[in-house]
């Protein structure tokens, strides 16, 4: 049949953008689809599945004090009949960052269509009263975890003990010990911009310039993070979740720890350019 | 009707519903190489989305929403 192009043509040109949701192509949803759980079962398994856009994405929001929750959302095989579009209530999520689906019939030989075989799981930054507003009847279909920061945090790439980052941990600590966010900022922007990019460190460095961007830190979080760019390993802290009662901490001497940590950025700074005279790349054990 | 039957390719218009659903299946499973055409889909019931997931045939068009878009992309594993 001949079939003419809808206006729609002409939205979607509008509307063709980089996905805001990225889907990975190839995801083993059998581990979630059917009920796995992580981290002694408070964490749902699928989150180990998120791209590094959508973990980012979320863990930017949740330093910034937002709610972030998984869900796993199983509707009946009747849903259908009875006027649910479960499709249609995913994707309209409030704050939506990262969307799965699988199915949980293999089978094609015994697929009815008019039953629903569906599973998703759903990561979304929103108020917990928003979402069971959204889902309604839906609810009780949807098991959600809350989902802190630390949570996201996923570190990967070579491992290095490059002295610099050891120096660079100890001094980011008394940075963060007198309150001076700014300072510690500067100095891991400074840091990140002169390292390699495959490097667990540097992995370490942007989680904590992501953290350092919350209006009032997670002092926990930062300090998590701080030791992971010296060690490659992040441990997650007891109560990494910022809360409303978190004061502002005034920097006891923020005048006189800027300096300081700046000027042993520079230090730092003319050791990475020996370094990098020395090798190519800073993932080696022992750097010159 | 949201869904225009061109063998071997089926093209979604607007948003296609629950209705379609067994057209679709029966269309994809009657046809060898089926095709979909998405690029004029502005949304689909979560029963034709189950028959892609099932039948996996090839998408050469994505939907507009590139949401909808990445779902299907992972279901079906074929990228347009």
């Amino acid at each position: 049949m001949a079939r003419a192009k809808s206006s729609t043509v002409r939205t979607r040109r509008r509307l063709k953008q980089p996905a805001a949701v990225v889907i990975e192509a190839t995801v083993d949803t059998a581990s979630w689809a059917d009920g796995a759980d992580i981290a002694g079962g408070r964490l749902p398994a699928w989150l180990s599945f998120l791209a590094d856009a959508e973990r980012r994405e979320a863990f930017r929001r949740a330093v910034a004090g937002e709610a972030v929750v998984a869900a796993r959302y199983a509707p009946a095989e009747d849903c259908f009949g009875r006027g649910i579009d479960p499709l249609g209530l995913m994707l309209a999520t409030p704050d939506l960052i990262a969307l799965r689906a699988a199915r949980i019939t293999a089978a094609p030989a015994s697929f009815d269509p008019g039953r629903c075989q569906l599973r998703f799981a759903l990561l979304a930054a929103a108020p917990p009263a928003a979402l069971d507003q959204h889902w309604h009847d839906q609810r009780d279909r949807i098991r959600c975890w809350p989902v802190a920061a630390a949570d996201l945090v996923l570190i990967g790439g070579s491992a290095t003990s490059a002295p610099v980052l050891e120096d660079f941990s100890e001094q980011a600590m008394d940075a963060l010990a007198v309150g001076d966010f700014a300072a510690l900022a500067t100095a891991t922007a400074t840091l990140l911009g002169l390292m390699g990019e495959q490097l667990n460190a540097v992995a370490a460095l942007r989680w904590l310039s992501l953290a350092l961007e919350a209006a009032v830190p997670d002092r926990a979080l930062l300090r998590a993070l701080i030791e992971a760019v010296g060690s490659g390993q992040f441990t997650a802290p007891a109560e990494a979740v910022i809360t409303p009662t978190d004061e502002a901490v005034v920097p006891a001497e923020p005048a006189a720890a800027a300096p300081r940590l700046v000027a042993d950025i520079a230090v730092l700074t003319r050791d990475i350019a020996a370094v990098k005279r020395c090798g190519p790349v800073l993932d080696r054990k022992e750097l010159c | 009707m949201p869904l225009f039957f061109d063998p071997p390719r089926v093209h979604f218009d607007g948003h296609c519903e629950l209705q379609d659903a067994s057209a679709l299946w029966q269309f994809l499973r009657a046809t060898p190489a089926a095709e979909v055409d998405l690029e004029c889909c502005e949304g689909m019931h979560a029963a034709l989305f189950q028959v892609l997931a099932v039948l996996r045939p090839r998408i050469v068009a994505p939907p507009i929403d590139p949401r909808l878009g990445s779902l299907i992309e992972q279901v079906t594993g074929s990228a347009p």
